[in-house]
């Protein structure tokens, strides 16, 4: 069973203050942001969507009412989500900020009829977070199906993909609504003259693979047979994270030196910050930075895993960006921090500089786990505004924020 | 939009098992008394998290906050419409 929450960023907010229901509304990263990143039901049905510029928005819909992101609020509900979720299933895989699959299969004798289910897990989350707050729900016997059936499922129902209809579903729904179908894969499916899962059945697995490649070809044809596709499965619950990335784009260029600094090291703390309560240490860093149209990146590769914020801005802002002859300022920061492995698999250097910031380490992330991060923090950040965590709507640090 | 106010107020309200449910609050000289609780959600950065109450009063929003390491009270913000 798939369940999602319908125009989550948006509707936590209209479910907070009814002056907003029933309204356009358009959700910004912050004040002062020109891009929307969520959008209302009422704003989606004028043609405002995730990506449209604020000015676009308001030719749109005149009456939309821009409110910047809430991100704890979204956290904090997602939590609660996941309450619901626990307290039903065993089984229960949160996929984003708004979306989660629950395993009915083992569960059939408690919950025999799976719509009625359905409808409750729709209510249980009104009673939770609002009367205001409506979901959809698809039920199928995959995870690929129900995300399916939820998707083009009238706002606040539930549909279910079974063996009678699903040809029906595979006919008329749009690869907007099939999760792993991209839109640069729309439109090279379209070339074959596919526009809709059933018309895969028309095209050979040869053609698939001359089209496509290994991997798309098998890719395509489990999803035109109603199975999942890998996506799936790199979602599993447990996974350790490959990499630990932080982005942020500024509000203007950055001409200053000192401010193109303090912000990779505010980023570069974070990821550590994260790495750290995740007890993971990275064999991989790599720094991007955008502005004016160009782009820069850099990477490094290390022998000894990077376990401290010190190690990883040394490496990112002393070896990589010194090296670079700024061509352009600033405007979109990215640090990562990759390859990363588990402290209990990773031998702890005996070097004394190494041990010596390690303790300072373990007492700075101490002291911001107790009292909030950047408590303690850098000289760098001093006297500079801070740029806070935030979560996105993919979720991508499910496991650090939602915890196993 | 909301208004920033950040203000410290008192609060009266029902306690149930778990739960705090806020019925008036006195911000300056006037008391408001809570219509509708319409948004509950709790903030963690540090180990004491900060508790966030949106209730409608007088016919508008107000954000409010609880901050239990000092047993603390404010008005976060005011929605004001067409502000």
């Amino acid at each position: 069973m798939h369940v999602d929450i319908n125009s989550y960023f948006a509707t936590l907010l209209q479910q907070e203050n009814p002056a907003l229901r029933g309204r356009p509304v358009g959700i910004l990263k912050d004040v002062g942001r020109t891009c929307v990143i969520a959008a209302s039901k009422e704003a989606k049905k004028l043609g405002v969507g995730t990506g449209t510029s604020a000015y676009e928005a308001k030719r749109l819909a005149p009456e939309i009412v821009f409110l910047p992101a809430e991100f704890a609020r979204y956290l904090d509900a997602t939590k609660r989500l996941k309450k619901i979720f626990s307290n039903l299933v065993p089984d229960y895989e949160i996929f984003s900020l708004d979306e989660a699959f629950l395993n009915l299969t083992d569960c059939t004798r408690l919950y025999p009829d799976a719509q009625e289910f359905g409808r409750h897990v729709q209510q249980l989350i009104k009673d939770d977070l609002g009367e205001f707050v409506t979901s959809n729900v698809g039920i199928s016997w995959n995870r690929f199906l129900a995300k399916m059936a939820g998707e083009i499922a009238p706002k606040g129902s539930v549909a279910e993909i079974t063996a009678e209809n699903i040809d029906h579903y595979f006919a008329t729904t749009e690869f907007k609504d099939v999760c792993g179908i991209g839109r640069r894969l729309e439109k090279r499916l379209a070339h074959l003259g596919v526009t809709r899962l059933y018309d895969l059945h028309f095209v050979t697995d040869e053609q698939l693979e001359t089209e496509f490649g290994p991997y798309w070809s098998k890719e395509l044809r489990k999803m035109s047979e109603g199975k999942e596709p890998s996506l799936f499965a790199h979602h599993a619950k447990n996974e350790q994270p490959k990499s630990v990335s932080r982005s942020i784009t500024g509000f203007s260029l950055a001409k200053d030196e000192a401010e193109i600094r303090a912000v990779m090291r505010n980023l570069i703390d974070e990821v550590m910050y994260k790495a750290r309560e995740m007890q993971l240490s990275g064999r991989w860093a790599a720094v991007s930075l955008s502005g004016e149209g160009q782009h820069w990146w850099s990477h490094q590769r290390v022998d000894m895993p990077i376990r401290h914020a010190q190690e990883l801005f040394d490496i990112l802002y002393h070896q990589l960006y010194s090296q670079w002859d700024r061509t352009f300022n600033v405007i979109r920061w990215r640090v990562v921090l990759s390859d990363l492995g588990s402290w209990e698999t990773t031998p702890e250097p005996w070097l004394p500089d190494w041990q010596r910031q390690e303790k300072l380490e373990q007492a700075a992330q101490e002291l911001n786990k107790r009292f909030g991060l950047f408590t303690v923090r850098s000289g760098v950040l001093l006297q500079r505004p801070l740029i806070r965590p935030e979560v996105t709507g993919y979720l991508g640090d499910r496991q650090y924020v939602l915890g196993p | 939009m909301y208004q920033t106010i950040h203000e410290s107020i008192e609060v009266a309200g029902v306690f149930t098992p778990g739960k705090f449910s806020p019925t008036k609050f006195r911000w300056g000289k006037k008391t408001f008394a809570v219509e509708a609780i319409t948004l509950l959600s709790r903030e963690r950065d540090g180990l004491v998290p900060i508790h966030h109450y949106s209730v409608v009063a007088s016919g508008t929003v107000f954000r409010l906050s609880f901050h239990p390491d000092n047993l603390a009270w404010f008005l976060e913000e005011v929605w004001q419409e067409g502000a």
